[in-house]
């Protein structure tokens, strides 16, 4: 008994961005990181949602193309020029 | 394996403030008469359109006028703007509307009109929805450009998703905007637009899945 609320893995699929997003309480989290430890299919998936995230996160910080920044820049520069 | 990810842990999530915070600043400071913090404002509102144009509308000839419109109207707002801290949401949404406006005004897709705010915006009877320009497009440069800029993987796994979907990946996922931004953005409650990016989660991590075993 680790008095925790019970997670099976449907449960914790369907709590898993809640959990990454920290909408959880303490008792919740602690749960899911429970059976996680013990259930690798579900650790898989946590560790797979959090990569799917960086992913995103990761290309949203490259730059854009160079011919594209160039054109923003020009605008910009002819913008603020004529004012 | 260690999975003890939570919001504290998590570096994505922790950067949401701090994106607002910059916008903020350049907005202050641009509106206080410093030309450099202007640029680099009407720069990022820039980037802001095309990334949004390209990755939810996918329509690339849109892109540039998305573009400008970003452009004239962040430069005609930062005089008058009250709270520096709702810009960026302003941003977005004048972003989506100018998206909107541009695929109202197509003259060659009245009959399939894709819906930013429905998840299956193809209108199909079926509900079933057809990844646009952003996942089959050609090798015009936009394409190639979305390639370069987003990987073909991560590329190919957005486009599996509905254009509703995507808006909502590309504003809390790639963009960093908080759950209660993104509502503002785009007119969902909280609760719908965290139940939207569960499920568009759960499909982006099946796409991923698909392109590893391919």
């Amino acid at each position: 008994m680790t008095g925790l609320p019970p997670v099976t893995c449907d449960s914790l699929l369907a709590q898993i961005s809640a959990y990454l997003d920290g909408d959880l309480n303490g008792s919740a989290c602690a749960a899911i990181e429970h059976h996680a430890a013990s259930c690798a299919a579900c650790g898989r998936v946590i560790e797979d949602f959090r990569r799917t995230t960086g992913l995103c996160r990761t290309a949203a910080t490259a730059p854009l193309p160079a011919d594209v920044r160039a054109r923003a820049r020009a605008r910009v520069l002819e913008l603020l020029k004529r004012r | 394996m260690d999975v003890s990810v939570t919001k504290r842990g998590n570096p994505h999530l922790s950067s949401t403030a701090a994106d607002g915070d910059v916008y903020a600043g350049l907005v202050r400071a641009a509106a206080a008469g410093d030309a450099t913090a202007m640029e680099q404002l009407l720069i990022r509102a820039q980037e802001v359109a095309f990334r949004f144009s390209l990755l939810v509308c996918g329509h690339a000839p849109d892109a540039e006028d998305v573009m400008q419109d970003a452009l004239m109207r962040t430069y005609r707002r930062v005089g008058t703007i009250k709270d520096p801290a709702a810009f960026r949401t302003w941003l977005f949404r004048t972003v989506r509307n100018a998206c909107l406006m541009k695929r109202r005004k197509r003259v060659d897709e009245p009959a399939r009109v894709e819906s930013l705010d429905e998840p299956h915006g193809f209108g199909h009877s079926d509900g079933t929805s057809a990844p646009r320009d952003v996942a089959t497009g050609g090798k015009g440069p936009e394409e190639l450009a979305l390639n370069a800029w987003l990987g073909r993987r991560l590329r190919r796994a957005l486009a599996a998703l509905p254009p509703a979907y995507r808006m909502i990946v590309l504003l809390r996922e790639m963009e960093g905007l908080s759950t209660r931004e993104v509502a503002d953005v785009t007119g969902m409650t909280e609760v719908n637009v965290k139940t939207r990016l569960h499920r568009a989660r759960v499909m982006l991590r099946e796409a991923l899945g698909s392109e590893d075993a391919a």
